[in-house]
């Protein structure tokens, strides 16, 4: 049981993670785009953010990069539909600035599942 | 005797001697007229009316001296004439001759009785003077008109005596020279003038020395401007007795004639070994010349093409303009700039054109010249590069499509996944849904193949031997092919390693089978993998825009099955370009291939025809090869 923040710009993926995340126990906070990302953060203050790597306003990158300065604790897994115009090197990036768990889109559900509750459990520890 | 009547003019004043002298004359045989004049004015008269032919004159007459009458004639004059004298004027005799009296006497009665005889003598003596005198002007006329002519003809006529020195210098050497004839006589330096360089002399002269026969040959002469010309000389040296030999030179100042044949020689050689393609017809379009470059072009060689018309080997000219058409435009006046494609033994070709009447001093069309430039591998260059763009493009089409499909197919997939927590395990719904779960991984994996094509992939490239990734798709493929079909290899055991990525290199190799195999009408045919090391000179990076010059992996795959049409083959490359029944496949397979080979700094070149078979031909880096492989900043991420 964790407070889960999902930053996702496709209402519906969002929506879906949302179901998907509460079947699993989990409470969610959801963002469009990466600067309500970041003030939710600020708000709730989540045990773990899932984000979307490109969306409007704030670039996902940034918002991993932020979240990871703000709070270097906290873990974030970063998921991707893959490049729109540079290749999916993204998850890459998005590694090296602080994300945990990286993912391409579509998501295995038991895969995302499974590190949440691995990196919950690191967080706790 | 001659029957002609001689008429002699005596000029007397003294009766009496006239007396004698007629009556010496009556009993002389032969027809004889005496005329008498008694003085100067009178025998001057007479001879202007009817010239005799011969007079006696007597030396004392009222109005001056007999010999008076030569002075008259200029020393010159027409007849002869027998000065008469008295005694004492023996002094006079000496003088009369000088002056031109043929004789003369002493009047006595003897010598007046004698005097038809001496008459007679005279007559024959002046008939022989006269003679020579008209040989001698005969002669004089002669070597007058020689030596104009000499001076006058339009060629240099020059001549040196044994010591080198000119002796005839004409007109043309003085024109050509610049040297008057007056410098050049006699000058002991006029040869040097000429041939400064004492060398050249030398070897001039010594052409000279040996006397008969002509000599001829071409020699650069100094003139007096400092100038030089050239001249083509015949000489010969006679030896004339007397006179010693001398060398005697015709010559024609070919200078110009030389210049023109040098700019000409210089105009052809550049025709020859242009690169742009000339040719020259009449203008009926027959062909008079073409250059090496056509020959290269067309592979036809040029005695094959003299002669024969503009048709001999198919080529078009833009549509709606027939050659025959064509060449009449040309042949009329006009000018013609255009782009031709044509078929010659060589291949196809595409050549600029640009094509002109010449005209002839009256006007009129003499030729047709059409200057050529070959285009086809510009062209082809094009073509490639806007595949290449035209690839760049949907691949970052796919790229942004692949994003936004992917985000739908999460949204289907795991919204499928939380209905199928709700229904039983064994129902209906829980199988259809799993349909649904199913056709989302294909789509899955469709869209990964998409961006795999649009260089989406993680980059997992190390060093890497394709021999055991060949080994291994042929050892997939044996498994999976019917027997009908023979696989050949031919694997280079020592080519060098490429920087790479074993999967998406697995995965080229295995489209590029695949596809041979599927080529193969009834499933059965022969392919050939072949693996060796080249060098990609740079005719084939010019070639291959995305290859540079340097050590590569060549990696040919072969099938003998149905081949590929032109326009098939500009497009296989494209994403979802299929030749395949719907349903049989995505279109994706080659550019996966395409791309994955780009991304690996190589290229792949495909040679085809219809029932001919195909030759894919994937060159990749090796990477020994520095750098060109490797993008560091993509490496980066």
């Amino acid at each position: 049981m964790a407070r889960i923040l999902v930053v996702e710009d496709d209402p519906q993926v969002r929506r879906m993670l949302r179901f998907t995340l509460m079947r699993a126990g989990h409470d969610v906070t959801e963002a469009a785009d990466g600067a309500e990302g970041l003030r939710r953060c600020a708000e709730a203050a989540p045990d773990l953010v899932i984000t979307d790597i490109i969306m409007p306003e704030v670039e996902g990158l940034e918002t991993v990069k932020r979240l990871h300065d703000e709070r270097p604790e906290l873990p974030v897994i970063a998921i991707s539909g893959g490049g729109q115009v540079a290749p999916q090197g993204y998850l890459d990036l998005a590694r090296k600035l602080g994300a945990r768990e990286a993912f391409t889109k579509p998501v295995d559900r038991d895969a995302l599942l499974d590190a949440v509750r691995r990196l919950l459990t690191e967080a706790r520890a | 005797m001659d029957e002609r009547e001689i008429r002699i003019l005596v000029v007397e004043d003294e009766a009496a001697h006239v007396a004698l002298l007629r009556r010496a004359f009556e009993r002389h045989p032969g027809r004889t007229r005496l005329d008498v004049a008694s003085s100067l004015r009178a025998a001057r008269q007479h001879i202007a009316e009817a010239p005799p032919d011969l007079v006696l004159a007597d030396l004392r007459l009222p109005d001056g001296r007999g010999l008076e009458l030569l002075l008259a004639g200029g020393g010159a004059a027409a007849w002869p004439l027998i000065l008469m004298t008295g005694y004492g004027d023996e002094q006079v005799a000496v003088a009369a001759l000088k002056a031109g009296a043929l004789d003369y006497v002493v009047k006595s009665a003897e010598s007046l009785a004698a005097m038809p005889r001496l008459a007679a003598r005279v007559l024959r003596e002046w008939g022989h003077l006269q003679q020579r005198r008209r040989a001698e002007a005969a002669l004089r006329a002669s070597e007058e008109r020689l030596r104009r002519v000499m001076e006058d003809l339009p060629l240099l006529i020059d001549a040196f005596d044994e010591q080198n020195r000119p002796i005839f210098w004409n007109r043309e050497c003085e024109r050509v020279t610049g040297y008057t004839a007056e410098e050049m006589i006699g000058n002991q330096d006029g040869l040097n003038l000429l041939y400064p360089d004492p060398d050249e002399r030398a070897r001039r002269v010594a052409q000279w020395r040996h006397v008969g026969g002509y000599r001829d040959g071409e020699w650069i002469i100094t003139c007096k401007d400092g100038g030089r010309r050239a001249i083509a000389w015949s000489s010969i040296t006679v030896d004339l007795p007397g006179s010693g030999a001398s060398t005697w030179h015709a010559g024609l100042d070919v200078t110009e004639r030389r210049r023109a044949a040098a700019e000409r020689a210089h105009l052809v050689a550049a025709i020859e070994h242009a690169n742009d393609i000339i040719f020259i017809t009449d203008p009926g379009g027959s062909i008079r010349y073409v250059n090496p470059a056509f020959a290269r072009l067309t592979g036809y060689g040029r005695e094959e093409l003299i002669g024969t018309g503009p048709d001999f080997f198919p080529w078009q000219p833009p549509a709606g303009l027939p050659i025959p058409e064509l060449i009449g435009r040309l042949a009329a006046g006009e000018s013609w700039q255009g782009r031709c494609s044509g078929r010659a033994r060589n291949g196809a070709f595409t050549v600029e054109c640009s094509a002109a009447p010449v005209r002839g001093e009256d006007g009129h069309v003499t030729n047709i010249v059409l200057v050529a430039r070959d285009v086809t591998r510009v062209d082809a260059l094009e073509a490639r590069l806007r595949q290449a763009e035209k690839l760049e493009a949907i691949g970052t089409l796919a790229g942004g499509i692949a994003h936004d499909f992917n985000n739908i197919l999460y949204a289907i997939v795991g919204f499928t996944e939380l209905v199928m927590d709700d229904v039983p395990a064994d129902s209906r719904a829980m199988a259809n849904l799993e349909q649904v779960c199913e056709a989302g991984r294909r789509a899955t994996e469709l869209v990964r193949r998409i961006l795999t094509f649009s260089r989406g992939s993680e980059q997992a490239k190390r060093a890497l031997a394709l021999q055991p990734l060949v080994a291994e798709v042929l050892a997939l493929l044996r498994g999976s092919l019917p027997p009908a079909v023979e696989i050949r290899q031919r694997i280079d055991p020592d080519c060098g390693p490429v920087w790479g990525d074993a999967g998406r290199l697995h995965q080229v190799i295995m489209n590029l089978c695949t596809n041979a195999f599927q080529a193969m009408p009834g499933g059965a045919g022969r392919m050939e993998v072949i693996l060796a090391e080249t060098t990609v000179d740079a005719a084939l990076a010019e070639q291959a825009p995305d290859l540079s010059p340097g050590p590569h992996a060549l990696l040919v795959i072969t099938d003998d099955g149905l081949g590929m049409d032109t326009a098939t083959r500009e497009r296989i490359f494209e994403p979802y370009f299929t030749t395949k029944d719907p349903g049989a496949g995505t279109g994706l397979g080659l550019a996966t291939v395409h791309g994955a080979v780009r991304d690996h700094g190589g290229a792949i070149l495909v040679e085809s025809e219809p029932g001919r078979g195909s030759r894919f031909a994937v060159y990749l880096p090796l990477h020994s090869q520095p750098a060109a492989a490797v993008d560091p900043a993509r490496e980066e991420v």
